[in-house]
């Protein structure tokens, strides 16, 4: 009986604190590989994904806030503390580090990722987060792996004590302008997040200097740092915002910046319509973005400028690029460098991975691209190989056709119509076949390239 | 060597393959076939029952892997493990061209029958490592238990993952498809042959914690961005079956 009454508390706790942490993006395992031994568990480098949520995500960790009170009044988060809609409730930490570890047991998750609302204060908050995490790593010896979000605001110490425990720290960026933060989230003010943020990036530093001189030292934050921001809740363009991702992995040191669409929950003057869709397909183009810049060695200024600064709807960053830069292809697959051919749409890492050690044993052709998985739809148009020195000539039309992203078919005209209009994307309504759509969209494109 | 029209018989082990390896060099043989014991065969071809010689089938394996190298060893070793038809005599074939033409021939991607070889061992190396994500484990009297239904023969690729995982646990793994148990007591894991069948009550602690978990994955999904497509692609239906949060989505 008595245990009816704890476990009903305990979904029900369950229910709200992960009905709460949804939004954070986060949810890799990866980044740090630690191997098992004494105590429970292991993880892995590249991050195991446990299961897949009906919208598509990777569900990796235990995702839940500590608590979903709070102190601030955030306008786009649920948890706000003027939303009196919502039943607020806590962890205790002894009851969600015996729940991480349950979970862990039957391979339901590889960690936990703990996220708070404000607690009192930032620190009060933090000590809590903390005192779960210590159970955890010293009464559990558990060595799966987590996740735990700095509260912006939180002192140094704090920041000090949460890095020794946790494998991957993050503190989210929230929107990309000053201005959007002073005016949504007037608590979370700049320096409140980029001061501990700073800080993190120098003891990890630190600790990599440490560990070069006695590889036993405890570790901070192993799997690095992260962040994240809503998309579409605020008016800054796309550039303004990959332009300040450049900028926070560049001084920073982060390891992803994550994106998250904003989905309206609450009817508020200075947020998007309650009916409005969350930009999905934006969300997709600024990750193909942010791939690029990461994996392709691409700057921000090259993937979008002052004359484009927002993302084509029809076409991938990457196309969009090449389609600008016809005088740089074509590209010969025998000898180009890797960086070179990284630059071919339809060839990707792993592509020019198994080309270049292909082509040590022999010279490529056509059927040879294929059989390594080059899509030769695209990339035919800017590559020569052996026995062929010009790229396959065809219209203007033809080849924005075959480049164009079926993954604009499938998000629909209604994504389609939330991009601005210019001289090569035409406006359109969100009635408009989506046939239509992407006609006129290849008469635009072909004349402006 | 000009193919004769015999079948290799053979008892199913890696050792059991290098000696029918050995038997189609040192004989100069190339069989039509290779099959294991017991499965449906021609009365038009010769039989010959290759006996599991472990001396030879090692000096096979050095062979291989001096002369030629660890990745086409492992190559070979990966691709035992997979589904492939008729992979004994492809990998047979591979094995005669690699010393033919060297150990280059290993990373010919471009060549038809290393295409395929690599495809198959691709074709484990996804199981395996989607496998170690998707398994549920269901804590019966302090032992952990997990049921698998692979295409491939995944166990010795993820025994490694769960004995570090949990090593001071006890747990096992019992593969449905070909009838063998993951065993891991005590700081050892070993394999064996699944006879006995299992069938479990769970207690009322383990119920709490499967609906606490099935809660969690109800709740973590966001309905604006739903998507079937994308899950399915992700996590094909087939793993559901073992998945007990997918059960009453299925």
């Amino acid at each position: 009986m008595f245990f009816e009454v704890m476990y009903m508390d305990l979904q029900d706790k369950l229910t709200i604190l992960a009905d709460s942490a949804k939004y954070d993006a986060a949810c890799t395992s990866s980044g740090v590989d630690r191997k098992g031994g004494k105590g429970l568990g292991n993880t892995t480098a590249a991050g195991i994904c446990h299961s897949f949520s009906a919208d598509g995500r990777c569900i990796s960790l235990l995702k839940v806030l500590m608590s979903n009170h709070c102190t601030y009044d955030c306008h786009y988060c649920i948890n706000r503390c003027s939303n009196d809609t919502i039943r607020r409730t806590a962890f205790t930490p002894k009851e969600l580090a015996e729940l991480t570890i349950q979970f862990y047991r039957r391979n339901y998750i590889e960690g936990l990722f703990l996220s708070s609302g404000v607690l009192k204060s930032p620190n009060n908050t933090m000590e809590l987060m903390i005192r779960t995490l210590e159970l955890l790593r010293n009464n559990y010896q558990f060595n799966g792996y987590i996740h735990a979000k700095t509260i912006p605001g939180a002192s140094a110490d704090m920041v000090e004590r949460i890095g020794l425990l946790a494998d991957r720290l993050s503190i989210n960026i929230e929107l990309p302008s000053e201005d959007s933060l002073r005016k949504l989230a007037p608590k979370k003010t700049k320096t409140s997040i980029l001061k501990p943020m700073n800080l993190i990036a120098k003891s990890i530093h630190n600790n990599s200097q440490e560990l070069s001189i006695y590889n036993q030292s405890p570790r901070f934050a192993p799997a690095g740092q992260s962040t994240q921001m809503i998309i579409g809740a605020t008016p800054e363009t796309d550039r303004q915002i990959i332009r300040l991702s450049e900028r926070l992995y560049r001084h920073y040191h982060l390891r992803r910046v994550f994106y998250s669409a904003y989905i309206p929950s609450i009817e508020d003057s200075f947020l998007p319509s309650i009916d409005s869709k969350p930009p999905l397909l934006r969300e997709h183009r600024l990750y193909q973005a942010d791939w690029l810049m990461r994996k392709y060695h691409f700057s921000a200024d090259e993937i979008l400028s002052e004359t484009m600064p927002n993302f084509n709807p029809y076409i991938d960053p990457k196309c969009h690029w090449a389609l600008n830069h016809m005088d740089t292809f074509p590209i010969d697959v025998n000898s180009a460098p890797i960086e070179t051919l990284l630059r071919v749409p339809g060839i990707g890492p792993v592509g020019a991975q198994k080309i270049v050690i292909a082509r040590r044993n022999c010279r490529l052709t056509l059927e040879a691209l294929r059989s390594l998985g080059i899509i030769i739809k695209r990339a035919q148009f800017f590559i020569s190989y052996s026995g062929v020195t010009k790229p396959y000539h065809a219209s203007r039309d033809y080849i924005v056709r075959s480049l164009i992203d079926p993954k604009a078919y499938t998000f629909g005209t209604e994504q389609l119509s939330l991009f601005t209009p210019n001289q090569s994307i035409p406006e359109i309504k969100k009635t408009t076949p989506i046939e239509h759509a992407i006609e006129e969209a290849v008469r635009c494109l072909a004349l402006s390239f | 060597m000009a193919e004769t029209d015999t079948v290799f018989l053979y008892d199913g082990s890696l050792a059991g393959f290098y000696s029918c390896v050995h038997t189609a060099i040192y004989e100069h043989v190339m069989p039509i076939a290779i099959q294991k014991d017991g499965s449906a065969q021609s009365l038009m071809f010769f039989r010959n029952n290759i006996i599991t010689d472990n001396e030879r089938a090692l000096r096979v394996r050095n062979a291989i892997k001096t002369k030629l190298s660890i990745r086409t060893l492992e190559l070979i070793e990966n691709v035992f493990l997979a589904s492939l038809e008729s992979r004994e005599l492809l990998l047979l074939r591979f094995i005669l061209q690699c010393f033919e033409k060297g150990v280059s021939f290993t990373y010919q991607l471009t060549d038809a029958l290393v295409a395929k070889l690599i495809k198959a061992e691709k074709h484990l190396k996804n199981e395996a490592h989607l496998m170690i994500g998707f398994i549920r484990f269901v804590d019966h009297s302090q032992t952990l238990v997990s049921f698998i239904s692979p295409k491939n023969y995944i166990l010795p690729l993820i025994s490694e993952h769960f004995s570090d995982r949990y090593s001071e646990e006890s747990f096992l793994i019992c593969d449905k498809t070909n009838q063998v148990v993951l065993v891991h007591h005590q700081h050892h894991s070993q394999i064996v042959p699944l006879s006995v069948p299992l069938s479990l009550t769970l207690s009322e602690d383990e119920l709490h914690f499967q609906t606490l978990w099935r809660r969690f994955y109800q709740t973590i999904s966001i309905k604006e961005r739903e998507n079937h497509l994308c899950r399915k692609t992700h996590m094909p239906n087939r793993y559901w079956d073992n998945m007990l949060e997918l059960k009453d989505e299925m």
